[in-house]
């Protein structure tokens, strides 16, 4: 394992890999730190940047950018109120009160930490256990295959939000996408209409390009682009967190960050949820804090930050060793590595070592790029916050396109972003969420080819799913998935 | 960095054409991949002139399948080969989806005057027996074949049956699931013809590339698989797999233990190979030029350690050899279809 990390750190060590990492956690944090710009947005539009370089300088800027917009999330969340990034919605509850006292800086100067603590943990979890999990998945047959793809599909449940049948609607639509193109068993054609462009079925990255930049570009404009609303004034000063601040989020940073690497490891669930879970256990195993969780402290900032960048390693767990996505972003990862023809699963630990070293060291470094930047820049990082938004739409608007051409350069796929970023408009304006939709695109297939596959192994017998133990286990755990929150809410209407 | 110093040089030669400022051709170089799709739409327009001499402007070859794999990369050592024996630029795009068929008709429908060339592969004597595109042989002009891929039927280590003979007498009592690369593959119709000639009934098990098809071999979901025998040999070597014999009528140096399929009695030659063309209707001197320059290309030093290097075996077939290869191919897998009943 030793001479792996030290292949991929003489990759990641020159010039020009290590200044992609640097442009990846500078956009990382612009984007990040302006309300409404998401990681996995800033990620599908710059990713046709990546199609000419080799895979590993590529997964450095997507890296980058990922790691940089879930840190600087954060930011307006403690000034304005308002999340950068849909993970750092839990970092408002205690970030906000300090900002208003006056303690911007020193709320940042935390976030930044913590997230740096988070990030390295995760990295460290993804590099060790990783290998582990993918030389137990390469015993995986086309059932256990189609059990995760399954749990991955009822996570759904956990993503959509406020209503869970909008965000079935939402997956059985992705899943529905997925269906064009060749039947991968038989051959036929399905939904192709003559078109030969469908023939590999619809390009999911052009589907991701459409509904996260193109949707949101709608939504931003339909709902009026305001340039003067939130301006920040408050000055921040100082450099480096105080020790007795850092003494105080050790633990918490810690222990949430291992919370975090598991959170994100599941199928789905991405920041957001491992930062409110994270938060939330913080507040229930901590009993002195002072000032109390909601009012400004500290250790209540590094749990939800430590949580959710832990959860951008953790993601990436199943994403390499069984080509499933641990979140949205970990799904335009997946489309990154197939157009240079790197398949994901657990094959990759076998086949590319060079690439995923240069993957878990490079992502390291770029925690601690984050670290440095974070700290060195946190007072221009505000100052981001009042960039003017109608500059910004237009340049995505036209990176939508651009990405979505230059992915295998056909026009024909400009219209699919179109598309879908007219459906995902229309979703999101009836409050759809469209993470389930990403979820459905690529797990159908998955999920698909892998039960058929069975069957047809099986000769048409469906013991060949209950007499694997482990495709029992993960099929017994996608059943609680759903029936929990069902009979939650069940019986909370029972008693209300 | 190849790929991105031959997009970047498509980006600058566009920039220049149109005498373009210092700073649009920056912003075609930062743009990379996308300077290619510009590059891509231009060719058509910039072809009114006389064709007589070849190349007269920048030569494009496209890839039908995505970046870093086989057709992608060899095209590139061609287009880089090419570019250091003629005056102008050679700019390899890939235009991907419907098994290849896309970016082969792209070039087939292009103008025929030499500038746009393709890679192509098997696929192409089979698209329309599958009814995927109505794209064969007849609509291209073949320049040359480049390299072979031989198939291998490949076993788990420790199976039971590891030479030809134990694994047909397991096959003839028992129902083997051969594991492909992809329907309609040119692996999976490779594997089919194998057990054909063999005498055997297999049940084809279809995976989302190689890569799962031999894990699922190793693992002992599938019985056996169809792969590019080069592709496995380190596998092969020191690793989970035992390869039974190679389709190919010479013994194969990545392989020194593995006899050849004829040598055990199945009399078959069959796997992938790749081939570059150019569209129909070309003329005869440029067609000549052309075929003088690949002439170069693939006994250049460049081309050779590339394919030295990366494990491509260098195999020839000129112009008319690959014509009339092509046309037996072509009623070669259409019987083979239709004895499979493969639907599409």
């Amino acid at each position: 394992m030793i001479e792996y990390i030290i292949a991929g750190l003489t990759n990641v060590l020159n010039p020009f890999t290590l200044f992609l990492m640097v442009a990846g956690v500078l956009v990382g944090i612009l984007m990040g730190s302006i309300p409404g710009m998401t990681a996995t947005m800033t990620v599908a539009v710059l990713l046709s940047f990546t199609f000419t370089m080799d895979p590993g300088n590529g997964m450095m800027l997507l890296l980058g950018i990922y790691g940089g917009a879930v840190y600087s999330g954060s930011i307006p969340a403690i000034l304005i109120r308002t999340p950068g990034t849909p993970s750092a919605a839990a970092t408002i509850f205690d970030g906000y009160p300090l900002s208003q006292k006056g303690e911007a800086g020193r709320a940042i100067r935390i976030s930044t930490v913590a997230s740096f603590i988070g990030g390295v943990i995760s990295v460290i979890g993804l590099m060790f256990f990783s290998p582990l999990i993918a030389d137990a998945a390469l015993q995986f047959r086309s059932p256990e295959f189609f059990a995760l793809a399954l749990f991955g599909l009822t996570i759904i449940a956990s993503v959509s939000g406020d209503s869970l049948p909008k965000g079935m609607i939402s997956g059985l639509l992705g899943m529905l996408v997925a269906t064009v193109g060749i039947d991968p068993l038989t051959g036929f054609q399905r939904f192709t209409f003559g078109v030969p462009e469908l023939l590999t079925g619809v390009q999911f990255i052009a589907v991701m390009i459409g509904l996260f930049g193109i949707a949101e570009g709608m939504k931003a404009y339909s709902s009026g682009i305001d340039d003067e609303g939130k301006k920040v004034d408050q000055d921040i000063d100082g450099i480096l967190p105080s020790l007795s601040d850092l003494k105080a989020i050790g633990p918490v940073s810690t222990a949430s960050g291992i919370a975090g690497v598991l959170i994100g490891s599941i199928p789905g669930a991405g920041g957001d949820i491992a930062a409110f879970i994270t938060y939330n256990e913080a507040t229930r195993w901590i009993k002195d804090a002072v000032p109390s969780f909601g009012e400004g402290n500290v250790r209540g900032i590094a749990a939800a930050e430590s949580g959710n960048n832990a959860s951008t390693g953790g993601a990436l767990i199943p994403t390499l060793t069984l080509g499933i996505p641990g979140d949205s972003v970990s799904a335009i990862l997946i489309g990154a590595l197939m157009v240079h023809d790197v398949q994901p699963g657990p094959a990759l630990y076998q086949e590319e070592t060079t690439l995923l070293y240069t993957i878990f060291v490079g992502f390291l470094l770029i925690y601690v790029l984050i670290l440095v930047f974070g700290l060195l820049g946190a007072h221009y990082w505000v100052r981001l916050i009042n960039i003017r938004e109608s500059l910004l739409w237009p340049a995505i608007l036209v990176l939508c396109v651009i990405g979505a051409v230059a992915l295998r350069g056909n026009l024909f796929d400009a219209w699919v972003m179109l598309g879908a970023g007219a459906l995902g408009y229309v979703l999101r304006l009836r409050g759809y969420p469209l993470a389930p939709m990403v979820l459905g695109l690529i797990l159908a297939p998955i999920a698909e080819t892998n039960l058929r596959r069975s069957l047809s192994l099986s000769g048409g017998s469906f013991d060949i799913f209950y007499t694997s133990p482990i495709a029992l286990v993960i099929i017994l755990l996608s059943v609680a998935t759903i029936a929990v929150p069902a009979v939650r809410s069940l019986s909370s209407r029972s008693s209300a | 960095m190849t790929d991105d110093s031959i997009s970047a040089s498509a980006g600058d030669s566009q920039a220049s054409t149109y005498g373009g400022s210092v700073n649009r051709r920056n912003v075609l170089k930062a743009l990379g991949g996308t300077g290619l799709v510009a590059t891509a739409g231009c060719t058509g327009q910039l072809s009114g002139g006389s064709n007589q001499e070849w190349p007269s402007r920048q030569v494009e070859v496209v890839s039908p399948w995505s970046a870093g794999g086989g057709a992608d990369r060899t095209s590139r050592a061609v287009a880089d080969a090419g570019e250091s024996n003629t005056d102008v630029s050679w700019n390899v795009s890939n235009q991907t989806g419907g098994s290849g068929s896309v970016g082969m008709s792209a070039v087939a429908n292009a103008e025929p005057t030499g500038h746009t060339l393709g890679c192509t592969a098997p696929e192409i004597c089979l698209y329309q027996h599958l009814g995927i595109a109505d794209l064969g042989p007849d609509d291209i002009t073949p320049i040359m074949q480049y390299t072979q891929m031989p198939a291998a039927i490949v076993v788990r280590e420790n199976s039971d049956y590891t030479t030809v003979d134990e694994f047909l007498s397991y096959a003839k009592n028992n129902k083997v699931q051969m594991a492909n690369s992809g329907i309609g593959s040119s692996w999976h119709m490779a594997g089919a013809a194998w057990a054909y000639e063999a005498g055997i009934d297999v049940q084809h098990v279809a995976y989302p590339g190689a890569a799962p098809a031999i894990t699922a071999t190793v693992n002992g979901e599938a019985d056996c698989a169809t792969v590019g025998a080069v592709e496995v040999a380190s596998q092969v070597r020191d690793g989970p797999l035992t390869a039974l014999g190679v389709m190919y009528d010479e013994q194969l140096e990545s392989l020194p233990n593995t006899p050849t399929m004829q040598s055990q009695g199945i009399d078959i030659v069959i796997g992938s190979w790749l081939a570059h063309f150019a569209p129909p209707d070309l003329p005869d001197d440029v067609k000549q030029s052309i075929v003088e320059t690949y002439n170069t290309v693939y006994e250049s030093e460049s081309f050779k350690t590339f394919m030295e290097n990366n494990n491509f075996m260098r195999v020839k077939r000129g112009p008319d050899e690959l014509q009339k290869f092509l046309d037996e191919r072509y009623k070669y897998y259409g019987q083979l279809v239709e004895k499979l009943n493969i639907q599409a």
